[in-house]
């Protein structure tokens, strides 16, 4: 009996294993959605687009406070200005994304002709760029601004990350995303899951860390901590260096399929951005 | 043989220390050898390591040998750790997706 039983076993692990290992973009955003909607089942799904906010209800009154008179908003006037200052050729971002720049609910996608994912942000210095100008610096300044400007006027746009099936690149760029957000780094050890997923709505000393379920939505933000605008591909960079791993660089395939998986894990969530955090 | 083996064993145990001692240049090279080669296989670095070699570095410019040994030899135990956790994340990753 054992002898017959093993093999059965063996190849029932296989099966699991294989099975976990191959689940689709859809199963994992399934399994994402339920996992904080079972740990924080007193948020309405459409709430965890406001972040920290959606879980602590004692910040979330201050917060409301300060949208009322938000921060961020001279970055949306500077980005407005810069968005439609002419480049030495005479065009403009508007050239490049329409009168208002309301495409944040077309980012992150999978660009099929270079095989990578192209972030808003990259668009952002790839039309200045194509029309002559020099990028800006990626993480805050211009870039935020612009960004602001452009996600502000996306405001209710609704996530909706694309992965083609008609190339794989897009999967691998999906997976390495993925295996990314639920690896440990850095001499700490610590994955982004392990603080917000795992340990979600937990204390770490004065703070509370967000649930990674609508981490997408809100950028770029208005940080106090900064006291000035940055972008989510900043945020990834300071997680990095707060549990003590060597940063990646600025819309490098790391961060740019990592913005990718999580925004996929975001869609059907409302773009809010931009917005305010401690 | 077996005496041979201990003794050759306890021979390079007692010799490598003074071995790095004699030459920081060397081992602040070999621990920013090991950190080049653990990034670019893994993609795994820690900012402790970056620092205790650029500790190195400097103590070296500085002419301070011992401060150069000491920070060259933690970056490449940090190296070490950082080598074994990406050998552990190869695989352990995939036990905290939610299914």
């Amino acid at each position: 009996m054992t002898k017959i039983m093993r093999p059965i076993a063996i190849g029932l692990l296989g099966l699991s294993v294989s099975a976990a290992s191959v689940a689709g973009p859809e199963e994992d955003r399934k399994a994402f959605r339920k996992f904080y909607e079972n740990r924080f089942p007193d948020t309405p799904v459409a709430d965890f687009q406001n972040g920290i906010y959606s879980i602590l209800p004692e910040a979330r009154e201050q917060w409301e406070s300060i949208e009322e008179f938000p921060p961020y908003e001279l970055a949306i006037e500077e980005g407005e200005t810069l968005y439609h200052a002419k480049f030495a050729n005479g065009k403009s971002l508007a050239d490049c994304f329409g009168d208002d720049g309301a495409v944040r609910g077309e980012y992150p996608k999978w660009d099929k002709e270079r095989g990578m994912v192209v972030t808003m942000e990259r668009a952002i210095n790839e039309c200045r760029e194509a029309n002559g100008e020099e990028p800006y610096r990626y993480y805050k300044g211009k870039i935020a601004a612009v960004s602001a400007y452009m996600s502000w006027n996306s405001r209710g746009q609704v996530v909706n990350t694309v992965i083609p099936s008609d190339d794989p690149r897009a999967m691998e760029a999906y997976e390495s995303g993925k295996e990314h957000f639920y690896t440990k780094r850095g001499q700490l050890n610590f994955a982004c899951a392990d603080c917000h997923m795992y340990s979600s709505g937990m204390w770490f000393r004065a703070d509370m860390t967000s649930p990674a379920f609508g981490h997408a939505t809100s950028w770029p933000v208005f940080r106090s901590k900064w006291q000035e605008m940055g972008t989510l591909q900043r945020r990834l960079k300071g997680c990095h260096e707060s549990i003590r791993a060597e940063p990646f660089k600025a819309q490098g395939p790391e961060y740019s399929n990592l913005e990718y998986f999580i925004s996929y894990m975001s869609n059907g969530l409302e773009f809010n951005g931009p917005s305010a955090r401690k | 043989m077996m005496f041979k083996v201990k003794q050759w064993a306890l021979l390079s145990l007692l010799v490598a220390p003074v071995a790095m001692a004699a030459d920081p240049a060397d081992l602040v090279a070999e621990a920013e050898n090991a950190y080049q080669t653990v990034a670019s296989e893994t993609g795994y670095q820690w900012l402790t390591t970056t620092r205790a070699l650029k500790a190195a570095r400097q103590a070296l410019a500085d002419g301070q040998s011992d401060e150069a040994i000491k920070q060259a030899q933690f970056a490449l135990d940090l190296v070490e750790a950082t080598k074994l956790q990406a050998e552990i994340e190869k695989k352990a990753w995939q036990a905290r997706v939610p299914k």
